[in-house]
């Protein structure tokens, strides 16, 4: 049994090596590659997350983002003053505003949710565009191309695939981006994290369980950023082999999983977190130790595909973990990270952790 | 008699089975020690809290909804003289929805808000409905379907202006949780809510049986035997239009069981009112605490109870349809 851990403990190093291998290498291909054409605004090929070949003509001025993520991901890479349309609620993100404060003069296109205004995102004459992969992205990609509006669609679901988005990004933009020092940032944090939790024995690992934005019964899958954010923090996903996008969940299925803590999305509303506090559920684990945390920061939500989703491992790895972590500072390492990402600290912005929730009924 | 004994022996497989196993012996252990007042061991605890707190009002609200849906749904088919209308379809649930919605994305975040907000559209879209089929005044089964159809699309729409300007990650969420209909997040005091209004509207369309047999013959015949239809005809809507409300404000959408289970009840119990609405009661109960069980047990992810109801009954209404052609059903 305890060679099987060990070869699994192996496994996962190295597949994670692999990874980090294989991330530096696309980011170097695509710096090495397009560095030239990038530079002098000469015509370049990028390939986007959905496989498909995007030539981008020339020097690109003007970006439209049509989803929150791709948001972050450009005003980390220090593009703000490109953006000419954004996602209708990036208007409202308090991050966003923090940090390019013109975003409320930037022309709203719409959201993924209920749909693109097609003709607001052209009349932007964006010189590039960056989709969704998920629901029209597809679609709306080809009719752009169709334009001659170069799109490119990004798939930011990983840690790995948010730092391929934002290479991905950068390349398509070309010139002079954030986004060496974004990667060096995501990667420190992430090698800090496992570093200090290479040891920990499996035993005394902690089983845990992501309640989405829908509700307290509302769950992550093995398939989305959640899902990382917990086994980059050593806790074993109870909804780990549930797949595709958030799955609703029976009470007693909750029960049966019984994890040792629970995290909310940042963005559940007060009355679903009242729901913790009802005498059926006190004897799960997670609520009868009251280990139910919030999903930080105030500011923007971590638990979220963006270049702020590697916060959330370090953040619950250190509440879960104190003793692993006893001697880093969260917020002075978060402040530093804001600062690489967007110029400012969080407590600059006006951000906080925020993570405590309030268990009266 | 039949149907009562299906109904109770269901409900005991269905508090019996769960994504949580519970023994035999441990699940008569838990019913002994509630009865008795015994303090229950530790390991069973949480066996306890489960069979008590979640399993046994999941099932008590799914008969309380199974059967006000149903019911509602007969007595909209008799009222208006038409087989084809429910609350559904006559734009009541879009209306209820559009309410709980809306109560959903004011400041206020209350629960008993959602409610009234939730009644006060249900009844304005039935009333809209009737008002709309009145105006233009052609006596055809199909012209109340149309206007239904009418305001259902009306209030769909201001849903999805609403789902259009709300939040979409924090507003929205919410919002299409409740739309899909689920009863997981039942808890004994939305029970306790529940079961008056439906039992008292279960008795009154019970007790008023017999003035529904005499309104589903028309105004005319009603006013020569006596009657004051209007009066009436009011009280036996807003009184299921309630029922639909607290159902939809408490569980979401659940569709199909106010369409096909009266149609089913009436098929065993004959049209006379008296004995067709306890069945149909008792029909919708069994129905939904089915579908519910399915639900929650097939897999660890909760299935949708309206992709069961919806699954079934769908079928259920086109044999249903081809069975009765040519008959004046329709």
């Amino acid at each position: 049994m305890r060679i099987e851990k060990n070869n699994v403990s192996t496994d996962k190093k190295g597949k994670n090596m692999a990874q980090k291998i294989g991330t530096w290498m696309a980011i170097f291909m695509l710096v090495i590659l397009g560095s030239g054409g990038a530079a002098t605004g000469q015509p370049r090929m990028v390939i986007d997350q959905a496989g498909r070949h995007v030539l981008i003509p020339g020097v690109v001025d003007k970006i439209v983002t049509t989803f929150k993520p791709a948001t972050l991901c450009v005003l980390s890479l220090g593009l703000a003053p490109k953006l000419v349309g954004v996602d209708t609620s990036s208007k409202r993100d308090r991050l966003s505003k923090a940090v390019f404060p013109k975003i409320n003069q930037v022309t709203g296109i719409g959201s993924k949710t209920m749909g693109i205004n097609f003709e607001a995102l052209v009349s932007q004459e964006p010189d590039l565009v960056i989709l969704y992969s998920q629901k029209d992205g597809l679609q709306v990609a080809e009719r752009l191309a169709d334009l001659n509006i170069p799109a490119i669609v990004i798939l930011p679901e990983t840690f790995h695939t948010i730092q391929l988005s934002l290479a991905l990004i950068a390349r398509a933009v070309g010139g002079k981006t954030n986004a060496a020092a974004v990667e060096q940032q995501m990667d420190e944090v992430l090698c800090l994290i496992r570093e200090r939790l290479k040891d920990l024995p499996q035993k005394e690992r902690k089983t845990g369980y992501f309640a989405s934005s829908r509700g307290v019964f509302s769950t992550t899958t093995g398939n989305m950023i959640q899902h990382e954010i917990f086994t980059t923090a050593g806790i074993d996903n109870v909804s780990g082999n549930l797949t595709g996008y958030f799955q609703d969940i029976s009470p007693e299925q909750l029960f049966r999983w019984n994890p040792d803590l629970m995290v909310l999305s940042r963005h559940m509303k007060r009355t679903e977190v009242k729901r913790l506090a009802n005498k059926a559920l006190s004897q799960v684990a997670a609520i009868s130790n009251r280990s139910v945390y919030r999903c930080p920061s105030s500011l923007s939500p971590w638990d979220f595909p963006s270049p702020l989703s590697v916060l959330a491992s370090l953040w619950l790895a250190k509440r879960v973990y104190p003793d692993h972590f006893s001697d880093i500072d969260l917020l002075d390492k978060t402040n530093v990270y804001h600062r690489a990402l967007f110029g400012k600290t969080m407590d600059e912005m006006g951000g906080g952790l925020d993570d405590t929730i309030q268990w009266k009924r | 008699m039949i149907l009562s004994l299906v109904l109770l022996i269901l409900f005991l497989a269905s508090i019996s089975m769960g994504r949580v196993f519970i023994r035999g012996g441990d699940l008569l252990t838990l019913v002994i020690n509630f009865f008795s007042n015994n303090e229950t061991a530790k390991d069973l605890l949480s066996r306890e809290l489960v069979f008590w707190w979640i399993r046994v009002p999941r099932c008590c609200m799914a008969i309380l909804v199974g059967s006000g849906l149903a019911v509602s749904g007969a007595v909209y088919q008799a009222l208006f003289r038409n087989p084809l209308v429910s609350p559904d379809i006559l734009g009541v649930s879009a209306g209820c929805t559009f309410g709980a919605a809306l109560g959903l994305v004011l400041p206020f975040d209350s629960f008993y808000l959602i409610h009234v907000i939730s009644f006060g559209f249900g009844l304005a879209a039935v009333s809209m409905s009737v008002a709309l089929a009145r105006v233009i005044a052609i006596k055809s089964v199909m012209i109340l379907v149309l206007a239904g159809m009418v305001i259902l699309s009306f209030f769909n729409a201001l849903l999805m202006i609403l789902k259009y300007f709300s939040d979409p990650y924090e507003q929205l969420p919410s919002i299409i949780f409740w739309v899909m209909g689920s009863l997981s997040r039942v808890t004994w005091e939305n029970v306790l809510i529940m079961a008056p209004f439906t039992l008292l509207g279960i008795l009154l369309f019970v007790a008023l049986g017999f003035r529904l047999n005499i309104l589903s013959l028309g105004d005319i015949q009603a006013r020569s035997l006596g009657m004051t239809p209007s009066f009436f005809r009011r009280l036996l809507i807003i009184t299921s239009s309630f029922m639909v409300a607290i159902s939809v404000a408490t569980c979401g959408q659940i569709a199909w069981i106010g369409l096909i289970i009266p149609h089913m009840a009436r098929a065993i119990a004959g049209p006379e009112h008296e004995r067709m609405i306890p069945m149909t009661a008792l029909l919708g109960a069994i129905f939904l605490l089915a579908a519910d069980t399915l639900a929650r047990t097939i897999s660890s992810a909760e299935i949708p109870v309206g992709i069961i109801t919806a699954l079934t009954g769908a079928p259920i209404f086109g044999y249903l349809m081809v069975k009765n052609r040519g008959t004046g059903w329709l």
